[in-house]
């Protein structure tokens, strides 16, 4: 069934594009192959398909990482293991360079709200949150990468800052960390979080991939809220946070995040572009 | 006291759900947004995240109706029956059902027949692959035995029956028609829908050929299947329908039950 691919599947510190179904034909034409793109594991836990034809498409051009929306790792519920197994089985077939999922959590008493939600960062969510990641390692037999999340709300008996919560995580189960650079620009302007404490938080060698993505700034009760709506270029600000990211950590994988009102491939690709030449230490394109 | 996280988790979901923050606000911290407004992110983001994908599975019914009452609709569905997987590609299997309860879509009895085409369109898009059965095998055997053979049919494969001309509807309202020109009377349609060669798709299936294929997928031996065929076209010829159907991969296997009464 699964062609022998032509790439390891190893992802190494350059750009790479999130995928979904409206690119599926155009990324599979676009010459040269992304450097390696993204998609969201559930999109395909279908048995059969196009979408699981197309990734292995996909994968024979170009390394790939499966990144989960649903597993709802800071669940109380007991992790669902027909969830777990899917996706075990997916990283068998397709040999992903990354699998992460997000430090959220998103269903209780078995009912789901299909979101990121936030923690309590307290003791309790911490023990829970790396036991439930080492559980997640065992079954997949490797690292799972974990993303900070845009956040809309803070709890009030939270008594751990996130960098620090998220350091103690990796200690705890060896995971490696996904940073969002946009989601950490989210939270600076809505929760007033101090990015650099952030960074100085994080153990460098454990950031493994970066994302960049673009948000909306909304008006709620007559102020301003950023929403995560991955429907837009990155602005300003976070490449110039991504940078310092750069600086802190070094060139790490580093994924433009679409979702939602889809350019033409080639919108992303640009992007990509800019952030390749930023790994690459070179001028930007657009500004050369 | 703080919450444990359960606590917090259970009541957070209930609360989402129910569209009542109260008893979870005083948990959240303002900074210069009251706690209910960052709680009402949180249920619009839900509702919008699953009515989008009631909408991408229901596309047809959204026309039908209009954005604005599918919305309204799919945001009680929503609430009537909240998600259960954290893999959004099941949501929605029974929101014809709950169409055809609503008031409001009394009047518009092609609307849930409409839903649960577009729901078979939506699960055969995802099923499961299976190679066609392969017909030399099948040659080999002894003539007398094909009458108690029974076949699997593809994973994607669905029957629907309808006293609409919900194939009609549905064509009339894809991206680009006008939406006009069906006949609501033009009589009972049987379908056929499956994913066979990669591509889905619905043909529309004579009433006997529709009788065969309804007893083979409910697992009918050969001989049965024609008979019940037959009872629902007199003078209908099975062959050149199972020809048909073999030869586009529609049967995946082929077996006997053992210590069959059926001849």
């Amino acid at each position: 069934m699964y062609a022998r691919t032509p790439n390891s599947g190893a992802i190494a510190a350059v750009a790479g594009i999130g995928l979904r179904a409206g690119h599926y034909e155009a990324v599979l034409e676009a010459r040269p192959a992304p450097g390696w793109v993204e998609v969201h594991s559930e999109n395909f836990f279908g048995a059969g398909g196009r979408p699981l034809a197309v990734l292995e498409r996909v994968r024979a051009r170009c390394p790939i990482s499966l990144h989960g929306v649903g597993l709802s790792l800071g669940s109380t519920d007991p992790l669902d293991r027909g969830h777990l197994d899917t996706l075990a089985a997916l990283c068998r077939r397709f040999e992903p360079g990354l699998v992460s999922e997000h430090l959220s959590w998103g269903s209780a008493g078995d009912v789901h709200l299909n979101g990121l939600l936030p923690l309590p960062y307290t003791e309790e969510a911490l023990a829970h949150v790396s036991a439930r990641i080492e559980q997640v390692q065992q079954t997949l037999g490797r690292q799972l990468l974990v993303e900070n999340i845009s956040r809309y709300l803070d709890w009030r008996h939270s008594t751990i800052a996130e960098g620090e919560f998220i350091a103690e995580l990796v200690r705890r189960s060896g995971c490696a960390v996904l940073l969002d650079v946009n989601n950490l620009y989210v939270n600076a302007c809505n929760h007033g979080q101090d990015p650099a404490a952030f960074f100085e938080a994080l153990p460098a060698a454990a950031v493994a991939e970066i994302h960049l993505a673009g948000h909306t700034v909304k008006t709620v009760a007559g102020q301003p809220l950023l929403l995560d709506t991955h429907d837009r270029p990155v602005c300003p600000e976070v490449w110039a946070l991504y940078r310092e990211a750069l600086v802190r950590f070094g060139p790490r994988p580093t994924l433009i995040e679409w979702d939602s009102a889809l350019p033409p491939l080639a919108v992303l690709l640009h992007e990509a572009a800019l952030a390749d030449a930023l790994l690459e230490n070179r001028d930007e394109p657009a500004l050369a | 006291m703080n919450p444990r996280l359960r606590e917090l988790q259970l009541a957070f979901v209930a609360a989402v759900y129910r569209g009542d923050t109260a008893a979870l606000e005083p948990l959240v911290r303002a900074r210069g947004l009251p706690p209910a407004a960052r709680l009402a992110v949180y249920r619009n983001d839900t509702v919008l995240n699953l009515s989008g994908a009631l909408a991408a599975a229901y596309p047809v019914v959204q026309r039908l109706v209009g954005e604005g009452f599918f919305a309204f609709a799919a945001g009680r569905y929503v609430e009537a029956q909240p998600s259960t997987s954290g893999d959004l590609h099941g949501y929605g299997a029974g929101f014809a059902a709950w169409l055809e309860a609503l008031p409001q879509t009394e009047s518009l009895a092609y609307l849930a027949e409409v839903a649960r085409l577009e729901w078979a369109l939506h699960e055969a898009y995802f099923a499961a692959e299976a190679p066609p059965l392969v017909l030399d095998a099948l040659a080999r055997l002894p003539v007398q035995a094909h009458a108690r053979l029974r076949v699997r049919l593809h994973p994607s494969a669905r029957l629907l029956a309808s006293s609409l001309p919900v194939l009609a509807i549905w064509q009339a309202n894809q991206p680009g028609a006008d939406g006009g020109g069906v006949d609501l009377g033009a009589g009972v349609e049987r379908l056929l829908v499956s994913r066979l060669a990669g591509e889905v798709g619905v043909a529309r299936l004579g009433v006997g050929e529709f009788a065969l294929l309804a007893a083979l997928a409910d697992g009918a031996a050969l001989a049965r299947a024609c008979a019940e065929a037959l009872e629902a076209e007199p003078g209908f010829d099975p062959g050149p329908a199972l020809g048909i159907w073999l030869a586009r991969g529609l049967a995946v296997d082929a077996y006997f039950v053992n210590n069959d009464e059926e001849d």
